[in-house]
């Protein structure tokens, strides 16, 4: 679950938002939003950036490794495999 | 569409609102900002503006500005029709987050610009001044004349040489510019039709640099073979030590860098307002251009039309703010929008109840397919028109305006019944011609050819009879000089003395005796900067300036009312006006005397320890506050609305004369005898015409007053005052070149320049 994950949004069914780790190969796309967990409990959200780059937002993961929360809401992680993770997420 | 998951609107981090304390001490050096553009160098220093609080102004928070912030809201009236408003924050307001739309906000904490406010203290107060002048441009509905030509640098970084672009690749992401820029691309008719009205030529272009910053031939594109596989959106690419390449001077190049991105990422820009050496976009180079290697879905060059739009202030059409309908990018046609539009909508897509017709998707400011982004709007590009003529104007100095018919200069006066009037041709070089009591040379309609391709009015001033200094900027921005000395011009008739600076105001000159000169101009960092002429020579040097702080909105006006007296009035971002004055010892700090002002200030003084300031309001109307030698009065309101800015001369101690041009385009006058004002307090004379400048006056002796007027026809008009009458009549002019046009015979409706309605401080005179 470390580590970073991109919005691999094509994918997204159900109201899950579905991610990939960096070297899926995404379709080319303007931008792509991303999470990231980090081991010290930091949980960023990737945001597009009002210039494009992706911008972190910082917020926390619970040690649980159930849910995260964000700066726009917490994210339920509802599956996680080493190349794939969904999370639902709610304000 | 992208989910509502991770693309909320986020929560303002009220953090992140703060902007730096006081301006970084690396400013407060003297020579003009961003030095060495002059051969002369400007690293010469002269008086340092130590002890004097480099910032003290708008941004700087909590400078050591003796004064300043110590009046503030108080003593200031409101100026914009509702009390309410007025008031006009101190100083901090800019900087204290008064400044910034809170809508702007809520996309919340942003890494670039949280980056920039950590590493870059001027980043958030030049932001701020920016949105400010911004708003201040859109209100004033003035756009650059012609074309704004912006010269374009290319740097192609590879590592693989299927990265290394061609040359056909680069020219056909040159042509896509020129197409979507101006409106002439051919698929502008995916615009449905209750857009079309929206449809913008912003009437910009670009042209791949065809000489390198040493001034040397070249053809604008750079090739760099790098070891790294990919470039992240860290500025790695413009840096050559991080295997890169340097930008060349962003300041007179659009720096395009074209590489292999990692991390999905087409591209990315910097918005004005940023560090110089980083400014520019960064294109993935399959997605620039239309051939080569660019690739599906973003094979038609609209990702570098996107990022320069970003480059020239324009914000995602969504408001970066998640997918919530709070946010806004501070454009007023474009309607407002959830979250991005990917691929290509059908029309309408409808969010944030913006029915029927839905999201603006075919903005080149969504994030749609090359394909589904064609167009910018009327708003998006006045808001790049406002980048371009402030913070962004020496990238089109050297183009925009050229071939113009803009005659417009002062007028001074050496002596009784001697005029000496000086103005820009079509050329733009400088022209002149003078009355010597009795005849106009050198001809009536006719004027002397004084050289120069000046990108600022002649500003001139006369210490004493047979004296005349003339003081223009050139296409560098550059302050350049000439003088009239009795029996010749220096250097020459066409010459000119270069003085240094990148100068991003027209220049402001004064004197106070024989022998003296003071100039102020505005630097590019919108800071005071002074140079003073005593005696047979320049301080602090011939190209060195004195840098007196402030991040100020319109050119410095400057009075001097006895010998060692210097009085200086500007707009600071929360356009208030702003005084500091230099006493014969030393520069004051920045004092706000307040409002809230959609013109500069104008200030004359009929005598010693005496000012008359005039400003025109955000509704439009004139107002007057002066300085008795003891205090400040408040604001009083004179009505309107006016047109212009105002222009205000004094031919002796209490008696003043205002003129402003009505929403008509005539002359309006106002006097000051002594005992109230004429025609009334919020009353006017109309003078008719049809002026598309500001009128010059000037008055050689008592009871004597010269008006020049430019009108549409480009030529010069003049009338007088002698005591008794207005010649050639009220409302006629004499013509001084050009071919006459049409004045205006009637008066106006008189609903066209209504008397006032409620003084809003009704302080005696
Ligand atoms: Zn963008």
């Amino acid at each position: 679950m470390l580590g970073r994950w991109t919005h691999s949004f094509e994918e997204d069914h159900d109201g899950i938002s579905v991610y990939r780790r960096d070297d899926f190969a995404f379709p080319p796309a303007r931008g792509r939003r991303g999470v990231e967990f980090r081991p010290d409990g930091t949980f960023v959200e990737w945001l597009i950036g009002r210039g494009d780059a992706p911008e972190p937002h910082l917020g926390e993961w619970e040690p649980s490794g159930v849910v995260a929360r964000g700066t726009t809401g917490s994210a339920l992680i509802v599956d996680i495999q080493p190349d794939r993770l969904e999370l639902v997420w709610q304000d | 569409m992208p989910r509502k998951a991770n693309g909320r609107a986020e929560k303002t981090n009220p953090a992140d609102d703060r902007m730096p304390g006081g301006m970084p001490a690396g400013k407060e050096q003297n020579g003009m900002p961003t030095g060495g553009m002059s051969a002369e160098g400007t690293q010469n220093s002269g008086m340092q503006a130590n002890g004097m609080p480099g910032g003290g102004m708008p941004g700087a928070g909590g400078s050591t500005g003796s004064r300043m912030g110590a009046t503030g809201g108080g003593t200031a009236m409101g100026m914009g029709g509702d009390g309410g408003s007025s008031g006009m924050g101190g100083m901090g307001g800019s900087g204290g987050g008064g400044g910034e739309q809170p809508t702007r906000r809520s996309c919340g904490v942003m890494d670039v610009h949280r980056r920039l406010l950590s590493t870059y203290p001027e980043y958030a107060a030049a932001r701020s001044a920016l949105e400010n002048a911004t708003s201040e441009y859109v209100a004033r509905q003035q756009r650059f004349a012609g074309i704004a030509r912006i010269p374009v640098v290319v740097h192609v970084v590879w590592n693989t040489a299927t990265q290394n672009i061609s040359q056909t690749q680069i020219d056909s992401q040159l042509d896509v510019l020129n197409r979507d820029f101006r409106a002439t691309n051919t698929d502008i008719g995916f615009v449905p039709a209750p857009f079309t009205g929206l449809v913008a030529d912003s009437r910009i272009e670009f042209y791949l640099a065809t000489e390198d910053p040493g001034g040397n031939p070249h053809p604008g594109v750079t090739r760099t073979q790098t070891t790294r596989a990919g470039f992240s959106h860290d500025d790695a690419v413009k840096r050559t030590s991080t295997g890169g390449i340097d930008a060349w001077p962003t300041d007179r190049y659009l720096n395009v860098w074209v590489c292999q991105l990692s991390g999905n990422l087409l591209g990315y820009a910097q918005f004005p307002g940023g560090p110089a050496d980083t400014d520019g976009v960064v294109i993935l180079h399959s997605g620039f251009g239309t051939t080569g290697t660019a690739a599906a879905p973003f094979d038609l060059g609209r990702t570098t039309t996107h990022e320069i739009g970003h480059y020239l202030n324009l914000f995602h059409i969504w408001g970066d703010d998640g997918s919530g309908c709070s946010g806004s990018d501070e454009v007023a046609d474009t309607p407002n929008q959830g979250g991005p539009n990917l691929g290509v909508p059908a029309f309408p897509h409808v969010s944030c109840s913006n029915g029927p017709n839905g999201d603006l998707f075919v903005n080149y400011m969504d994030y749609t397919d090359d394909r589904g982004m064609v167009m910018f709007t009327n708003d998006q590009s006045t808001r790049m028109a406002a980048c371009l003529e402030t913070v962004r104007a020496p990238l089109i100095a050297a183009t925009v305006g050229a071939g113009t018919p803009t005659p417009a200069g002062p007028v001074v006066s050496w002596d009784a019944n001697r005029l000496d009037a000086f103005v820009l041709g079509t050329d733009r070089a400088m022209y002149h011609k003078w009355w010597n009591g009795s005849a106009w040379g050198p001809s009536v309609s006719g004027y002397e050819y004084m050289g120069g391709v000046c990108m600022s009015a002649p500003e001139v001033a006369a210490w004493g009879p047979n004296r005349l200094d003339a003081f223009v900027l050139a296409t560098d921005r550059g302050l350049y000089h000439k003088w009239y000395d009795g029996s010749g011009w220096g250097p020459s008739v066409t010459g000119y003395e270069s003085l240094g600076g990148i100068c991003m105001s027209p220049p402001r000159i004064t004197t106070w005796g024989e022998d003296r000169l003071d100039v102020f101009v505005l630097g590019t960092d919108r800071a005071i900067y002074h140079k003073w002429y005593d005696s047979g020579a320049w301080g602090p040097s011939v190209a060195g300036y004195e840098n007196l702080g402030g991040i100020c909105m319109s050119p410095p006006e400057v009075v001097a009312w006895g010998p060692d007296r210097l009085d200086v009035f500007v707009l600071g971002p929360d356009n208030a006006v702003w005084h500091k004055w230099y006493d014969g010892s030393g520069w004051s700090g920045f004092e706000s005397l307040g409002g809230v002002c959609a013109s500069p200030p104008r200030v004359v003084a009929w005598g010693e320890n005496r000012l008359d300031l005039f400003v025109i309001g955000t509704d439009s109307a004139l107002y007057h506050k002066w300085w008795d030698g003891s205090s400040w009065s408040g604001y009083e309101y004179m009505g309107g609305p006016c047109a212009s800015a105002p222009t205000a001369v004094s031919w002796g101690e209490n008696r003043l004369d205002v003129f402003v041009l009505g929403t008509d385009s005539a002359l309006y006058h106002k006097w000051y005898d002594g005992s109230g004002w004429g025609p009334s307090l919020t009353g006017y004379e109309y003078m008719g015409g049809i002026c598309v400048d500001e009128p010059r006056i000037t008055a050689w002796d008592e009871n004597r007053l010269d008006v020049f007027v430019v009108s549409t026809d480009g030529g010069l008009y003049h009338k007088w005052w002698d005591g008794s009458a207005w010649g050639p009549s009220l409302t006629g002019y004499e013509a001084l070149g050009g071919v006459i046009s049409e004045f205006r015979g009637t008066r106006p409706e008189a609903a066209q320049m209504p008397s006032a309605t409620t003084a809003q401080e009704a302080v005696p005179v």
